[in-house]
């Protein structure tokens, strides 16, 4: 059996879920950072293979300029994250999520 | 140009795996190793399907530059090295329903949805031009305002990121402040104990005049 775009998008849809998994169960901050890094890859997996598997001649590759224009935003995000975590580690002496509950009612 | 099925099942196992390992293991820096095996599995799954470009991008940025930046992150945040208790909210079983929940219905459309559109491969003149030639061309023509954008976005990302991390006016007071404190408390104690010393060399010293005059 060949590989096609429904294998590509099993696997995509199986790490995105992880990383959702990761997101909502950790508790550490930095933990959770990782698990949406997951999600995004799993993201940039269907974007590469529909540029793969879907080519189209009209609007060659939006896919792949997509998926790069994705790892931008990531590499951005990650640095701001890091940033912010480190600021609540300074303030709170932790970065578990459910200890940081400040604003709690 | 087809995709190696074994290429294929050997290079997912591993992503599911490195993912998997990310989301469970209890020590946050193994969690980022597993991370790196991860994505850089994902870029051999790009090598596999014929993204060259795209394959050395996630090798550099995600399976490099990113890692080092989790890592930093986790070494200047110490208490997040030391695992406490299992490291997952109370509530996980939960997180697990929605995450397979959502894992059924993205694989269920992904599989009852027809593939029959998305059969098409390279076309010989685009393999003639090269895909990375192509990609190049089309980041600078189609894309252009959005490629020009992401640089303005990473260098705000950089500024504001500089901006949150450093120590500011107030905050420098305050941990002087903070200092000064610790330092007057110790000296006040070690003073009292001193003292409590003093008292008791006396108290002992004491009884044992008395008990030589009877």
């Amino acid at each position: 059996m060949t590989v096609g775009i429904t294998h590509m998008l099993v696997v995509s849809a199986a790490l995105f879920s992880i990383g959702v998994f990761g997101l909502l169960a950790r508790r550490n901050g930095i933990a959770m950072l990782m698990s949406v890094e997951l999600m995004f890859n799993g993201v940039n997996i269907a974007l590469v293979s529909f540029a793969r598997f879907g080519y189209n001649n009209r609007q060659p590759l939006s896919g792949l300029a997509f998926a790069l224009f994705v790892i931008t935003v990531a590499a951005a995000e990650v640095a701001v994250a890091v940033a912010l975590l480190l600021l609540a580690y300074r303030r709170h002496s932790t970065v578990q999520a459910d200890e940081l509950d400040e604003l709690r009612g | 140009m087809t995709v190696n099925p074994v290429a294929f099942y050997v290079i997912s196992a591993g992503v599911l795996g490195g993912a998997a390992a990310v989301v469970t293991l209890r020590n946050i820096v193994h969690a980022a190793v597993a991370l790196v095996a991860c994505l850089f599995m994902v870029g051999a799954l790009y090598l596999a399907i014929g993204a060259d470009f795209l394959a050395a991008a996630q090798i550099l940025i995600y399976a490099g530059a990113i890692p080092v930046l989790i890592i930093f992150g986790i070494m200047l945040t110490r208490g997040s090295m030391t695992p406490q208790g299992s490291g997952f909210v109370r509530i996980w079983p939960l997180a697990l329903l929605v995450s397979a929940g959502l894992a059924a219905l993205l694989i269920g459309t992904a599989a009852v949805s027809s593939d029959s559109w998305y059969t098409a491969v390279y076309p010989q003149d685009l393999l003639d031009n090269g895909v990375t030639r192509t990609l190049g061309r089309v980041l600078l023509t189609s894309f252009a305002l959005p490629f020009e954008v992401a640089s303005v976005l990473l260098l705000a990302a950089l500024v504001g990121a500089v901006t949150l991390a450093r120590r500011d006016e107030r905050e420098l007071q305050l941990e002087e402040a903070q200092r000064q404190r610790r330092e007057r408390e110790e000296r006040v104690r070690r003073r009292r104990e001193e003292r409590e010393r003093a008292r008791a060399r006396t108290a002992l010293v004491a009884p044992s005049q008395e008990g030589e005059v009877p």
